[in-house]
Parts: C-alpha cells; structure tokens; sequence
C-alpha cells in the first residue's frame, strides 16, 4: 500500500533506519521543555528549545536535510510501527478512587498463559452442549468450586473438625491454613494453574490438604493407586503430563520418593517429588513446605468449569483411560446426593474407599459439602475399621462389601453394635444380601443401603432410606439426582424389566470422556451423551435396579453366553468359600470355557466335583457350571476391594 | 449595527467574554495573534485558515464535579471529555459576533490536520489558551491548569474584529506545593507516579517551580486515542494465524466496545430499532404523547377554565 508513496517521496526502509530515530525525537511525539517559555513570551528560548518541543514536519526536514514529505512519511511510518493497541485495559483494573501503580501492574506479556498441556487438557471436556446447557439451565451445574467449599465452611465454622483420624484432628481453619500454604508453596515453586499433580497416597490428612493446595490454584490432582509402581506409573504421568507428585516417605516395602525420582527421567514434565515424611536429597519435603510458606492471596483461582480432578481407571498402559472430571460435574454428584440421606455439618463420615481412587476423592467431596469432618482410615485392616467404629463413633459409613465380610467372617461383628451410625452405604462392587444384613445387624440406627457408581460419573444409582429393607439390601435402588439410567441389549435396544442389559447413563456428574483416547471414547458413548458403563443390571418392577454382572465378564462358551455372577454368589456362601471368581479361560474348541477360583476358609478345601454337585444341588443348570477350579491363596483386587478377573485368566495362561 | 471602525474595541471584548461565560465557559479571554505566528509553526497559524483574522479569542469548559474525579478510571473515560460544550459555546460565539458587531467570524476547527496526520492539529488551541491567558502549561504533557478553574478543555473562535489581547497568567500553578513535596521525596509529581503509561518526568527546580518537563507523547496516544488502535486491530486481525486468533482479535471485549465507540461517534448506535414500540399501544396511543392531543387538551382545559370562571363570574348575579 505504501509502494507509491514511497515511489514519489523517494523514501527507503534504509532511510528509516539512518532517519527514524531522529526525526522521532524531533516531532511532537517526544517532547521536552525547560521552564515555562510560552507564558513568559520568551521567543528566543522558544526558538532555541524548538527541536525539543517538537517541530512541524517541514521545520524537522530543514533542520535534516530531507524533504518534509519524507519526513511526514518515515514520521508516519514510525507511528504506526511503534503503535502498541491494547494499553487501555490497563484502565480496567483501577477500581473507583484507586491510583494506577506501575509497580503493581503486571504487563500482558507476563500474565498467566495456560500451558499447552492444559489446554489439551481442557479441549477433552467436550461435553454436549445440548445436555450441558439443561444442567446449566437447571441449575444442576453452579459455580460450586472444591476451594470455594473449604473456604465457605472455615468461615461459617472455624472451629469444627474437618479431618479426623486417630492420631488428631484438624479444624475448617486449620485445614483451609495448611491448604493455602500447600497452594503458595506450590506457585512458588512454578505449578499453575492447569497444572496435573499427582499423588500417591493413603487416606492420611496430607492427601486432603494436597487436594484442597493443588485444587486451591487451579491445579487437577491425579491420584495414583497406592500398589503402582515406576512401571505401572510412566505411562500415566506421561498421559497426564504431570508436574509434580506428592508421595509417602520410604518403606520397607516400597520406596515412594526413590520411584518418583527416577520417573523424572522418564517423564519430561515431571519436576518435583514432594515427599510426606523423610524426603531424601532430590525431593521437597510437604511438611517443610506447608510449614515454612506464608499463604499468600491466589491471583487466578479455579471455576467451577475447570478440569478438577484426573483420576485413571483402566486401560492399557499405551492408552490409559483417564477421566477428567471438572468441579461441576464432580461436585453436582455430592450436591445432589447429600440431602437424599440428610447429611449435615454435625456429620462425621468414615470412606472404605482409598483417596487414590475417584469413590475416596468423592467421599472427601461429600462430607465437604455440608462442613461435616471427614474420619480418616489410613489402611483398611478389620481391626482398624472396627475401632474407627467404636472409638471414633462415625455418622456416617460409606464401605465396600468386601469391608464388611472380612469383619464379619473374621467373627469382629460378633457381640458388637455401632449405634453412631445413622447412615450406612455398600458399594464398590456387588453385595450379597446377606453381606448387607450383617451389617445392619451391628447398626441398629442406620437404615444400610447401596449405591452403585464409578469414577465416570461416581454415584450413579442409590437406595434411600424410604426403599424398603428388602430393595436396600438386594438392588441398588434407582437412578440419583441428576442422573438418567437406561438398560441396553446388545444390539442398542432397549432392555425391557426383568433382562438384562447393559447400564448405560447420563446426567450432570457423567465425565465428558476419556482424556487423549479416542478409541476408547468410541466404545464408550452411545451418543446424546449416554455413556457405556460396561456394568449389566436388570431393572424390577419397583423401578430398582440390580447389577448382573460385567459386559466383559460375560462368557461366552461356544456361543453360549454364561454370566457368571449369580454363581459365584452361591458359591461364596459354600462353607469352605471365602471368596470366589468366575473367569473365563481360552478354549481351542469352545472359545472360552469357566473356570472358578476360589479363596477357601482356613483349613477348609474344595474340589471342582464338590463344587458343581453344591450348584447342582441349588438349581443352576449344568451348561454353566465351571468346567475347571483354582484354589487361590488371594484374589486379586482393586484399590476398592473388586476382584481383577482379567488377572486371573492372566495367571492361568503363565 | 455600527460600523467595524465605529466599535470601542474593549467593549466589543467585554460583550464577547460575556457571552462566553453566560453560555457555559469557565474562562474567556483573548490571545495576541502576533504572538501565535511567532510561535506557531507555518501552516497552523490563524491566518492559515483564517486570511483576515484579526483576533483569536479562547475559551475554556470545566472539566468535572468533584466526585467524578473518584470514579473508576473506565467510567471516567465517557464522560471525562467536556471538549463539545467549549466547542458549542464557540460555534455560538461566532454567530454571536457577527451578528452583534457585523464583523465575520469562525468557531476554530478542533481537528487533526488530514495532511499532516491525526498526531498534527490544525491549530494549537492550547497555544491560543496559553496565549490569553486562561491557563499555563504543566509537568502532566501538554495540559494546561488554571489557579482557579483546574483542568479545562479548549476552544477557539477567530475574527476579523480587532480586540485588545491579554497577557498569559502571571504565574503558573503547576507544581502544586503538594506535588513539590512529594518530588522531593520521590523524585515523581503525582502525575507522573500514576500514569498508566510512564509517559511522564521531568524536574522541579529549589524554588517549587518547573525546571524540566518530558513528555512521551507516543505512549499517551497508545494509551488515549483509540482510533489508532482500530487499524492496529485490522492489521493484527490480518496477520492472525488461525481464525480463532482472528475472532478474537476482532471481537474481543474491548475492541468491541471500540466498535461500539465508532458506531456512536458516527451517529449510528446499534440499538436504533423501534418495531417493539411502534406496535405497543401504550407507546403509540398514550393520550399525551400525541403533541397534537397534547395541545388540544391545553385548549380544552384552557376553555374549560374561562367557562369556570365566567360561571363564577355569572352566580353572584343570580344570586342578587
């Protein structure tokens, strides 16, 4: 556009260079003036200071020898090169009778970017905005964040417990103090917001005031399950593009801030080890941190549309599944399900589950949500669990099935009642009845009921105290606030009452999807935002639902399909049974046959002709009886007590 | 109208100042010309535009109410500006003039010189002020201050009607005794500690008075006049790399609302649609909204008032 120009005036990018500079300083765009020659009428001064006032263009190019077009041409020029938009928002950020202070004001350039890291972070939160919208619009998502929670109660009650354990206590104001100092710590250390931080811990007060730090500015925690080691771990730091991992001091059997250490290597974002306890040289010590920082005011705290918490399920290790989840699709859930079994600040909550998997993130979130103090199991033994019982006296306990059999077939249950509890929940995995009833039989004020979730979504289906005993101790109720449940058969249809099919859901705590899988994401949604559970139920006449089994568990024994988990519900109650799996195993002939694993009692044993004659005997029809036992010392099992029957049929093939 | 030779000039002075401050101006007085064209560069001096001008009379508006000074900065940015009454006062004061003494006059045009750029006024109407006397130059740029009416904005009117001049302010209030204070401590006047963007410094000498004055007038443009910020808008719009960038760079908050700035400026607000109002009966059909309605119901109530009057007028007489 300036070619012509430039072509009448003469004028080169070269004598811009040699000509710029000076007739900058000439022009009125930089003025300087000494005393007051105007008002004094003082022409000659007025004259001498000319050059530094500022000249006119053809005063400028007398002076320089160059013709006033070329001047006002390269003045121009500079104007416009040298023009810098975007000043005038410097405007917004004085408030009324406020000064702008230069020393306050931190320049564009400066400010807070997100990583690229957590943007791709953010890009996986593609939620549906039909259903997304409704929430909104329902009020089903609000601006609820995890920091905002912590810093509503150490308001309203400073003084009342928020985490109990056996060894102390600390109070709303205690906790939201060590948080805050985690928090700064953590910017101190150049962790921002969108920042994934993981934590290998177990349910000791230090995992929630890393919660509370790293939600606190912004960051999304990634718990990782207390048995992982470096090999299990690499790929899912990698995944997450974690920036620093919060650990245990080192024990015999494991040494956490040793692993971390050398996964620096072999993560390229992985920066710190923050060690609880003893932290080795290369490591930041936790308590040194929280200890010695003094909280300072958060800049850039989180929303409730951020991406919270980054927990992972399953998934192999080249393409781990990871769920992200934000405060609003996290904190809904709580929200929602805390009035339905009238939960409140005088509450005291005692969680099976560990904190390293999204149920144990979900029940800190919970008690949160009405101030209630959140009792802390470090390490499920049955002894720990019943003196948390008995001593502790919780409110409210919220357990995995396999809590209550190991205590109540260890005989703990015997002669014991624990009437602090007035409301109590089974879940993780499916409960037999009778696992229910000896639980309410030690909880004389409690009504024990069920809830079926995962970390896609946590609660999905719950029993309340108003379902009779007989729905609380054999379904898991229905759908819960904010969430919509179908049964789907194979074929995408709808399962009618009484079938089976496939739990697949939809709601406001539903996850948007797998975090960088797309694959995975395929297979899981259904479209509309139903998402896959992978979970069987059958829906009853009541409108109440039971879980039937896995998808995955299914077998499929030449092209018969046994869903093993009615079986292996009668087995448990075999008397030399403590425990049972059915799982398949490869076939050349069949495809897959069943083969059973079972943990016997002690002293007790068992053979397969014992076992099928025991199914006989109950009814189940020959074509699914087990074709092969395993007597097992240990099932293997989840952070939250399942069984991992993929292990099995592992072991079998070494 | 009396002759051009005929009118006592000091006179004529009296009555164009005072038609000045009765319409609104703070501040009137009158600038020696010959001094302008010493001072101004050729080309910006009156008689550049003006060939017979023979007097540059300059006026100055208030600028604020005290509590305006307190509100947010971005607030202040809208009504901050009081340069269109001085300009009002002036168009009105040219007519006045001729009217009143025959003599041709003109309001001085307030803009940039289109050959010049948009960084080159016309004509220096702070010289003009300076000049006349109604305010002196500060260490905050080019702004004038005035001991009595503070900040101000300008206008000028020139005529062919000879005028006696005045002199410029015998002193300056520019450095305030607080603003000296703080220089000694500080080395930084108020003005200069809390531009938002440094554009200022200078020096006060050991009598409280200016020594020095800079003025990075560059970066106030930056800062104030957001017209150049529309092509450089366009231009990083132009250069964005994906349309994301673009969008935002064309549509983010603030260069909207300078979207919405130059819509306003050149008469056009967006919200310029009636078709909701046009078809509510409570706007089109209020009984007194209709001037026509309006001024019949005068009459009525006006005939009404005699017939009462009258009928007052009338008992007495049945009475008796």
């Amino acid at each position: 556009m300036t070619a012509p120009d430039r072509t009448r005036t003469g004028v080169s990018e070269e004598m811009i260079a040699v000509y710029g500079d000076r007739i900058w300083d000439l022009s009125t765009n930089m003025q300087v003036r000494v005393g007051d020659p105007v008002r004094m009428l003082d022409l000659a001064e007025i004259a001498r200071q000319k050059p530094g006032m500022g000249m006119a263009d053809y005063e400028i190019a007398r002076l320089i020898g160059l013709t006033t077009e070329q001047v006002r041409a390269i003045r121009t020029t500079l104007e416009r090169r040298r023009f810098h938009s975007g000043h005038y928002r410097r405007l917004f950020e004085i408030g009324p009778g406020q000064r702008f202070r230069q020393d306050r004001y931190v320049p564009d350039n400066e400010r807070f970017q997100f990583r690229p890291e957590a943007l791709a972070l953010r890009h996986s939160l593609n939620f549906d905005p039909r259903n997304a919208g409704r929430y909104l619009k329902e009020g089903l998502w609000t601006g609820d964040t995890v920091s905002g929670w912590l810093a509503k109660w150490a308001g309203k009650s400073p003084d009342r417990a928020a985490i109990r354990w056996p060894g102390g206590a600390l109070t709303y104001a205690e906790t939201l103090d060590k948080a805050q100092r985690f928090a700064t710590a953590l910017l101190d250390l150049g962790i921002q917001k969108g920042d994934v931080v993981a934590i290998q811990l177990a349910n000791v007060p230090e995992f929630a005031i890393a919660y509370f730090g790293v939600t606190m500015i912004g960051g999304v925690l990634s718990p990782l399950h207390m048995p992982y080691r470096a090999g299990e771990m690499a790929p899912l730091l990698n995944h997450a593009s974690a920036r620093a991992a919060i650990c245990a001091a080192a024990s015999e059997s494991y040494d956490a801030p040793a692993t971390f250490l050398s996964l620096k290597g072999q993560v390229p974002t992985l920066e710190h080890a923050i060690v609880v306890g003893n932290a080795p040289d290369g490591t930041l010590s936790f308590d040194a941190l929280v200890g010695s920082t003094k909280p300072r005011a958060i800049d850039n705290p989180p929303v409730a549309a951020d991406p919270a918490v980054l927990c992972f399920t399953s998934g192999t290790s080249s393409e781990p599944k990871a769920v992200v989840h934000t405060y609003q699709t996290m904190l809904s859930n709580n929200r929602l399900c805390a009035p339905v079994y009238g939960l409140h600040a005088e509450d005291v909550l005692l969680a099976g589950p560990p904190f390293t998997h999204g149920f144990g993130i979900c029940m800190i979130n919970y008690i949160l949500s009405v101030g209630g103090a959140n009792l802390l199991m470090a390490q499920f033994t049955p002894p720990v669990l019943i003196e948390l019982l008995e001593r502790h006296k919780p409110t409210v306990f919220y357990c995995a099935p396999a809590h209550v059999a190991a205590c109540w077939k260890g005989g703990l249950f015997d002669g014991r009642a624990f009437p602090s509890v007035r409301v109590a929940i089974i879940s993780g995995s499916p409960c037999a009845p009778e696992i229910a009833d000896a639980l309410a039989a030690v909880l004389p004020n409690a009504k024990v009921g069920q809830m079926w979730g995962m970390t896609e979504m946590f609660m999905g289906l719950i029993t309340t105290n108003d379902h009779s005993r007989e729905i609380r101790h054999n379904t898991l109720g229905g759908a819960s606030p904010g969430t919509e449940v179908r049964l789907t058969r194979e074929d995408g249809a709808l399962a009618p009452d009484g079938e089976d099919g496939e739990i697949e859901v939809r709601g406001c705590s539903v996850f948007a999807g797998y975090f960088n899988n797309a694959a995975a994401n395929r297979i899981a949604f259904a479209g509309d935002g139903w998402f896959k559970t992978g979970d069987l139920a059958r829906r009853r006449p009541d409108a109440t639902y039971q879980i039937t089994g896995r998808v995955k568990d299914i077998i499929n024994r030449g092209g018969i399909k046994i869903n093993p988990i009615d079986i292996e519900a009668l087995i448990d109650r075999h008397p030399a049974v403590l425990q049972s799996a059915i799982a398949p195993v490869p076939d050349p002939v069949l495809g897959e046959k069943a083969c059973l694993f079972v943990v016997p009692k002690p002293g007790k044993s068992l053979t397969l002709a014992e076992a099928t004659d025991y199914l006989a005997k109950n009814g189940i029809a020959k074509m699914r009886w087990p074709e092969r036992l395993e007597i097992i010392d240990a099932m293997p099992v989840t952070p939250t007590r399942k069984i991992v029957k993929r292990d099995l049929t592992r072991r079998l093939s070494k | 109208m009396a002759r051009l030779s005929e009118i006592d000039p000091q006179k004529a002075k009296e009555a164009i100042l005072g038609y000045c401050k009765r319409k609104g101006a703070l501040v009137a007085g009158v600038a020696d010309l010959a001094m302008i064209d010493k001072i101004a560069p050729e080309g910006h001096r009156p008689k550049d535009i003006m060939p017979r001008v023979k007097s540059v009379i300059a006026l100055g508006v208030g600028g604020q109410t005290q509590g305006s000074w307190n509100v947010a900065p971005k607030a202040l940015t809208y009504f901050g500006s009081t340069e269109r009454r001085g300009y009002g006062i002036a168009y009105g004061c040219a007519f006045f003039i001729e009217n009143t003494f025959g003599a041709r006059a003109i309001y001085c045009p307030p803009d940039m010189d289109p050959e010049a750029g948009p960084r080159t006024p016309l004509q220096d109407l702070k010289l003009h002020a300076e000049l006349a006397g109604i305010g002196a130059r500060s260490l905050a740029g080019d702004i004038l201050l005035h001991p009595d009416f503070g900040y101000m904005y300008f206008a000028s009117v020139f005529t062919e009607l000879e005028l006696p001049p005045d002199k410029p302010l015998e002193d300056n209030p520019c450095p305030a005794p607080s603003c000296v204070d703080m220089y000694r401590k500080i080395g930084r006047t108020p003005c200069m500690k809390f531009c938002p963007v440094q554009c200022l410094d200078g020096e006060i000498d050991e009598h409280g008075k200016q020594k020095v004055m800079r003025y990075d007038m560059a970066a106030c443009a930056e800062m104030t006049q957001t017209y150049e910020s529309v092509p450089a808008m366009l231009r990083e719009a132009m250069d964005a790399g994906d349309p994301v960038a673009r969008e935002h760079a064309l549509f983010n908050p603030e260069n909207k609302t300078l979207w919405y700035k130059l819509a306003v400026g050149a008469g056009q607000l967006f919200a310029q649609c009636f078709e909701c109002m046009r078809v509510c009966p409570i706007a089109t059909q209020a009984p007194m909204a209709d001037p026509i309605r309006r001024r019949d119901a005068s009459l009525r109530e006006a005939s009404q008032r005699a017939a009462s009057l009258a009928a007052q007028a009338e008992k007495p007489k049945a009475a008796e």
